[in-house]
């Protein structure tokens, strides 16, 4: 498991999650909402503790439905896996499919621990949409598994698509954890899938046509030895190994995302909201 | 993060000043404003139970004309599609809209894959407003006109006309200050977007059709 779970989140940063998921609105708000909140003005410790402070809230959200879905999707948009044993866990008690899928998408990725995957899967052996989630190796059969699996699964996607996708940005954990945030709250809101590559797990079946890694140098040569067919221009290190803070680094690390993945994420501010 | 306090405060000084509502209840709503500074969720808490006290007494009527619901792709990924079709399409509504807008008919492939629960629109959220009003109103607009805060295009407008309403019992009354409440509608002012109406849970039979706003 990732080291993040090892730091405990203070009363404040708890505090803070509850109210602003505890508050959030899934009829009225679109989720770029409080998922901004969620990370403004962390601090990098804080952001540190962030997964595990919306793994530990979840359980308070059980009284309503609505919210503690909606929790469970911006947990799964900004993947925040440390929350899978959680969501699983409500998904169960609450016979709640919708959980389940959010479980089964946040045990995707490879730093989820692999007891909870295989808990996942005993628990719904012939259920496709979550064998797809839960494995790279699953053979899709017709359109909607097949456009999920590539949804899942984006190294088998080619150029051009087969399927109208989102872009998938890969952002490499060993970033300062505030700017990481940060950066996967903007690149959701302006169109892309967000993973979350982890220092230690394995490297997983994401990197195709549409997916862009950004990262450090040493993640760079990690992903680059298992995947040597990831062309380098999709590979994105940051000026100065580490994601930009001043406006104009960071205009041009979205214009190097824009060039790798050969179309335009809409600017953050133009973003579709909703 | 985000000053929630504010935003409670912010509805309960909606509820108290709303001259429509009985005296006690725009009282009440303006000390729920006061412990919003302290305790934003019980305050907003002791709101919505305000709204719920004080829905039963307020007019409603029969619609009289056809009525539109405008809702974002991400709404209606969210709350309205079919889980058998949503289970397809990821944590995130963006697959799901790229599905849409690579369809001729938008409208169509949404009105079919549109959830078969009875309620279509359940009360708290059952702003609507007269289809005219919106006739031929493009999503950027739309966006402006019906004052669609953090939203944008496109949209899905549900339509529902005024027979079928009327078929199914549907009633509407203009909104109230405490109807701002549960959707946290900290813009709402009444008369804000004219001939605006809410009722209680809008069942599946009164739609008519969807529309496709770009």
């Amino acid at each position: 498991m990732a080291g993040v779970m090892r730091r405990i989140p203070t009363p404040g940063l708890y505090e803070a999650v509850l109210q602003v998921l505890g508050g959030a609105n899934s009829w009225t708000q679109p989720a770029a909402g409080p998922m901004a909140e969620l990370v403004d003005h962390l601090t990098a410790d804080e952001a540190e503790c962030l997964p595990r402070a919306v793994a530990d809230v979840l359980p308070l959200l059980r009284g309503d439905r609505d919210r503690l879905r909606f929790a469970a999707e911006i947990a799964a948009r900004l993947d925040l896996f440390e929350a899978a044993e959680s969501v699983l866990r409500l998904a169960v008690s609450l016979d709640d499919r919708q959980l389940l899928l959010n479980a089964a998408d946040l045990a995707s990725n490879p730093a989820a621990s692999a007891s909870l995957v295989q808990r996942i899967r005993e628990d719904a052996r012939a259920d496709r949409p979550i064998q797809i989630r839960l494995d790279a190796t699953a053979v899709p059969a017709g359109t909607d598994e097949e456009r999920l699996y590539e949804l899942c699964w984006p190294g088998n996607r080619a150029r051009p698509p087969r399927f109208p996708l989102p872009p998938v940005v890969v952002l490499d954990a060993s970033l300062r954890a505030d700017l990481l945030l940060r950066f996967a709250v903007l690149a959701n809101n302006a169109g892309a899938t967000i993973r979350r590559l982890d220092r230690e797990a394995e490297v997983p079946f994401w990197f195709g046509a549409e997916t862009v890694l950004v990262c450090k140098e040493a993640t760079r040569r990690r992903v680059r030895g298992r995947y040597a067919h990831f062309p380098e221009t999709q590979f994105v290190v940051p000026e100065g190994d580490e994601l930009p803070q001043d406006p104009a680094a960071d205009a041009r690390l979205w214009r190097r995302l824009d060039a790798a993945l050969g179309r335009q994420l809409l600017p953050p501010d133009d973003a579709d909201a909703g | 993060m985000v000053d929630t306090a504010a935003d409670v405060q912010q509805l309960a000084r909606i509820v108290a000043g709303d001259h429509r509502l009985p005296r006690d209840a725009r009282r009440e709503a303006a000390v729920l404003a006061g412990l919003a500074r302290r305790q934003p969720g019980r305050a907003r808490e002791g709101l919505e139970r305000l709204r719920e006290r004080l829905l039963p007494d307020l007019v409603l009527r029969t619609p009289t004309c056809d009525y539109g619901r405008c809702v974002s792709v991400e709404t209606f990924w969210r709350h309205h599609l079919r889980p058998d079709r949503k289970q397809y399409f990821g944590p995130g509504h963006r697959s799901y809209l790229a599905h849409l807008r690579s369809q001729r008919d938008p409208a169509a492939t949404a009105h079919a894959d549109l959830s078969h629960a009875p309620v279509v629109v359940p009360a708290d959220y059952s702003w609507l407003v007269p289809l005219q009003q919106i006739a031929g109103v493009n999503g950027p607009a739309l966006v402006r006109r019906l004052q669609l805060r953090g939203s944008s295009p496109p949209f899905l407008i549900f339509v529902f006309p005024q027979d079928r309403l009327r078929h199914e019992g549907v009633t509407v009354r203009e909104p109230r200050g405490v109807d701002a409440v549960p959707a946290k509608l900290l813009q709402w002012t009444p008369g804000g977007v004219p001939n605006e109406r809410i009722d209680r849970d809008i069942p599946l039979a009164a739609l008519g059709r969807l529309e496709w706003r770009a």
